[in-house]
Formats: structure tokens, C-alpha cells, sequence
């Protein structure tokens, strides 16, 4: 390789380094520590299960810091809909742990494997800080399968009216069949003829 | 090499400027393919003209509506309600239905007390017909159907302790129209209005008139007229175009005011019986879309 096409090469490299370089804080801007933000996160994070059982999952916030609190929640949470049915969505404590009484308003539709909640305190009262249950949800395992539980469009609304930024986080889980065990005490087995 | 060293420089300008570009996608955007007329006027009530007389009348006036095309069939829907009050201003009522903002902020009577006062409250209660086609009818907006009308009497007691102010509501329901035939229309100036003096001026302004069997006419000023291409969301108090937790928070904030509190927003009242309530959130719950 002669040196001016030795130069050349090493101008390219730089070049390309550097255009590298112009995504590094684009990246920072789109993905940015999320240290201080409130976290909506289905819990537990991982659920076994067996066809026939019923098991709650409840939906959690942590680390509200809004300085005029939390005042109003929404959530969506679909799911495997050949795996799991939603029998049931009440109201967690959270909101009310300020003293403050809610209104709360759910659906779900098992057909979709979809539910929405919505949750807001009433009157002129401060929002709550902290962390706490916002809603528990009680499926139903209907078939063997992997299913997630995720969660999303989840807002938290302060009572300023201002949305609170958080990060949603869901849930998987694994389900087996019934299990049926067989057992031969004493006998013996007939023989084919 | 120049060449080379050319074409990586453009390169890298093209890549800065995708770099920088605002990503305008958005998820919210209203569902253009819907196919209709959505209609949503707010309006001032001034007189209220009743067998000939004319008084000075203070309220509101609500209305969405809305004409779509669902599978080549027309289907045309209408929200109307209006709250309105023919108290005179006084010392301690200056904005008749927002009493409330004196007593707290500028009644100097001290212990505990009450006012009572009347006003009244409309209700589309069926539609009959709904035209938003101006050649056809002469008015921007226009419908007629069955309403159903009260006069509400309303007592406010305020009880002051050391730590708080306590705030009960009597009401009394006392209905003077039921089922009876109205006529709503309105007209708005693309560019502005007669003058001042006269009516409000600026775009989308202009005057409605609402006529109820046995209760007269209504009239006064209509504004924030919007006729939309895009799906008018019922409740979707902020026109972000969906109804959602932002909805509800707000009608929320205001639960269980009536008029005579400083803070009562008539548009909050999707019922249109005169309260923010437990009705109101479940429409709006309602409303909210999976």
C-alpha cells in the first residue's frame, strides 16, 4: 500500500469513527437513566402455574416523587388469550393511602386478551407519594403455554394534571398441564392374551 | 481522494440531518378513515326571553354533535345541556354562579352561614333532527329534539372551623319542561363579528338560540365552534383526541361541585344535571377506549 493510499485509508476510518461518534449521544437521549423515574411493573415478575388454577398478579408503582403526588393512574395489560383468562380486577390500596377517596373503572375482554384500568382520586386532595398496589388481577390458566403479562400506556397523572414520567415493566409466565398421578399399589397388571 | 473524502462529508451532513430530525409519528393521531361531521360549540347565555320579556340572564350552553357515515348509514347524534341563572349582581353574588369565589375570597362575614339560590338546567333529551348544512337550514349548526328542563334550588352551607372550611349542598330538583320540543341553532363569523359592543369578535364566534316549549328562549354568545373532518371524542375535555386517565383526572378534580363553587366547569358535567358526580366519571370511564 503506497503512503497516499495509506493516508487515505486512515482519513476514512476517522470519518467513519466519527459519524459512529454523532449516534453516541443520540443514544443517550433516547435511552436515558431511568434511575428516578417511577416504575408501574406487574409483580411478580415470573408466575408458574398449572391449567385449572387461578393466580393474582398485582399491577405496582415505586418511586412516586411528584412533588404534588399521584393523583390519577391508567394501565393496559394484554395477554396469551388461548393460556389465560381475567376473572376478576379490583382497586389496590395506593391511591387511598392518602386518605383521599377514588373512583376506579376497569374492562377487560378475554376474547382480545385485553383489560384497561383507570383509577383517579376525587376533589380537591394532594396526590400520594411513594409506592404501593395500584389494582390486583386474577387470572385463570386455561391451557399449557408461555404467556407474558404486558403492561403498557400506563400514565400517571399528578394532581397538577401533569403526566408523571415512569417505565412500565411486565410479566411472563409458565403453565403446565394438570398432572395426574398414577399409582399401582399391590396387583398385578393383566396380561395380554 | 478528494472524491472519497467529498461523497464521506455529504454522507455525514445526510447522517446529521436524519439525526435531527423530530420524529412526528404519532400513536394519538385521530383515525383519519372515519368518515363524518363532528360539531362542538360552546356558549355564553345572556337573555332569556320568556312571553316577550327579555332579561339579563348569566350560563352556559354545551353542545356536541355529530353526523357519521357507518356502513352508508347516516347516524347523527347529539350532547346539549345548559345551566343558566337570571340572579341579579349583587354585593356577594358578582358571577351569580360561581358564589363560592366570594366567599372565600372576599366575603368578610365571619362564623358560619349559607345562601341559597335558584338557577336553572337543560337537557337534550332526544334528538330529532340534526343539520350542520347551512344551505339547507340557514344556521351552521342546527337541531331540534325533546328537552327536559328544572329549576334547581341550591343551599350552600358554609361551616368554619379553627383547621378548615366545611361545605354542605341542599338541592331541590323542581322540573318545568318535560319532553318538551326545543330548537337549537347557531351561526358563527368566519372572520369576525359585528363589532364590539355589539358581540364578541375574532373567529368562530358568533350567537346561538335555544327555544324550549314552556321555557322560552335562551340567547347569547357561541364560541370555540369547531366543525372537524376527525372523530370528536365525547369527553375528551383536552382534544387530544382520545379520552383518556388526562379525562378523568380533571372531572375528577372537580367532583362534587355544583354551581355556586368558584371552580364548577359546566363542560365537566357530561350528565348535564347541574353536579360533577359519580355519573360523570363513569361516562367518562366509559368513554375511555380500550
Amino acid at each position: 500500500m503506497s503512503r497516499r493510499r495509506f493516508e487515505g485509508f486512515l482519513i476514512i476510518i476517522w470519518l467513519v469513527l466519527h459519524i459512529v461518534s454523532l449516534f453516541l449521544p443520540l443514544s443517550t437521549f433516547e435511552f436515558p437513566s431511568q434511575t428516578g423515574y417511577a416504575t408501574v411493573a406487574v409483580s411478580p415478575s415470573s408466575i408458574t402455574g398449572s391449567v385449572g388454577q387461578s393466580f393474582g398478579v398485582n399491577v405496582t408503582v415505586t418511586n412516586v416523587t411528584d412533588s404534588s403526588g399521584l393523583y390519577g393512574w391508567e394501565f393496559r395489560l394484554n395477554w396469551t388469550v388461548s393460556i389465560l383468562n381475567v376473572s376478576n380486577i379490583v382497586e389496590g390500596s395506593f391511591l387511598k393511602s392518602g386518605g383521599g377517596s377514588t373512583f376506579f373503572s376497569n374492562s377487560f375482554d378475554n376474547a382480545k386478551g385485553h383489560m384497561i384500568a383507570d383509577c383517579t382520586l376525587e376533589g380537591p386532595v394532594n396526590g400520594v407519594t411513594g409506592g404501593g398496589i395500584l389494582a390486583t388481577i386474577t387470572f385463570h390458566i386455561i391451557d399449557a403455554g408461555q404467556s407474558t403479562m404486558n403492561l403498557y400506556n400506563a400514565t400517571l397523572v399528578d394532581a397538577n394534571e401533569i403526566d408523571i414520567p415512569c417505565k412500565v415493566v411486565g410479566s411472563y409466565g409458565n403453565f403446565t398441564s394438570s398432572v395426574v398421578d398414577i399409582c399401582l399399589i399391590g396387583g398385578r397388571m393383566p396380561l395380554e392374551s | 481522494m478528494k472524491k472519497v473524502i467529498t461523497g464521506m462529508l455529504l454522507a455525514m451532513m445526510a447522517m446529521t440531518v436524519l439525526i435531527f430530525k423530530p420524529n412526528v409519528a404519532s400513536a394519538d393521531s385521530p383515525d383519519v378513515n372515519k368518515r363524518g361531521t363532528w360539531f362542538r360549540m360552546n356558549g355564553m347565555i345572556v337573555n332569556w326571553t320568556q312571553d316577550g320579556n327579555t332579561t339579563p340572564t348569566f350560563g352556559w350552553i354545551m353542545a356536541d354533535a355529530a353526523e357519521v357515515n357507518k356502513s352508508d348509514t347516516i347516524q347523527k347524534w347529539a350532547i346539549v345541556h345548559a345551566i343558566w341563572s337570571n340572579l341579579t349582581i349583587g354585593p356577594y353574588n358578582p358571577h351569580p354562579l360561581r358564589q363560592d369565589d366570594e366567599v372565600r375570597h372576599n366575603d368578610t362575614r365571619t362564623g358560619n352561614f349559607s345562601y341559597t339560590f335558584s338557577f336553572y338546567t337543560a337537557k337534550l333529551i332526544t334528538l330529532s333532527d340534526l343539520n350542520l348544512n347551512k344551505t339547507q337550514t340557514k344556521h351552521d349548526f342546527y337541531l331540534t329534539g325533546y328537552w327536559n328542563a328544572s329549576e334547581i334550588t341550591e343551599t350552600i352551607n358554609i361551616t368554619r372551623t379553627a383547621n378548615m372550611i366545611q361545605i354542605t349542598i341542599k338541592w331541590a330538583d323542581n322540573p318545568i319542561a318535560i319532553n318538551a320540543t326545543g330548537t337549537l341553532f347557531a351561526d358563527f363569523w368566519a372572520a369576525q363579528g359585528p363589532g364590539p359592543g355589539v358581540m364578541p369578535i375574532g373567529p368562530g364566534v358568533g350567537k346561538f338560540e335555544l327555544t324550549i316549549d314552556g321555557v322560552g328562549t335562551l340567547s347569547g354568545y357561541a364560541w370555540k365552534s369547531f366543525i372537524w373532518a376527525n372523530e370528536l371524542n365525547i369527553c375528551d375535555f383536552d382534544e387530544r383526541g382520545k379520552v383518556d386517565i388526562h379525562d378523568l383526572v380533571k372531572a375528577a378534580k372537580h367532583y362534587g361541585e355544583v354551581p355556586g363553587f368558584d371552580d364548577y366547569d359546566p363542560n365537566l358535567d357530561v350528565c348535564g344535571d347541574g353536579k360533577i358526580d359519580i355519573g360523570d366519571l363513569t361516562t367518562i370511564a366509559a368513554n375511555i377506549q380500550g
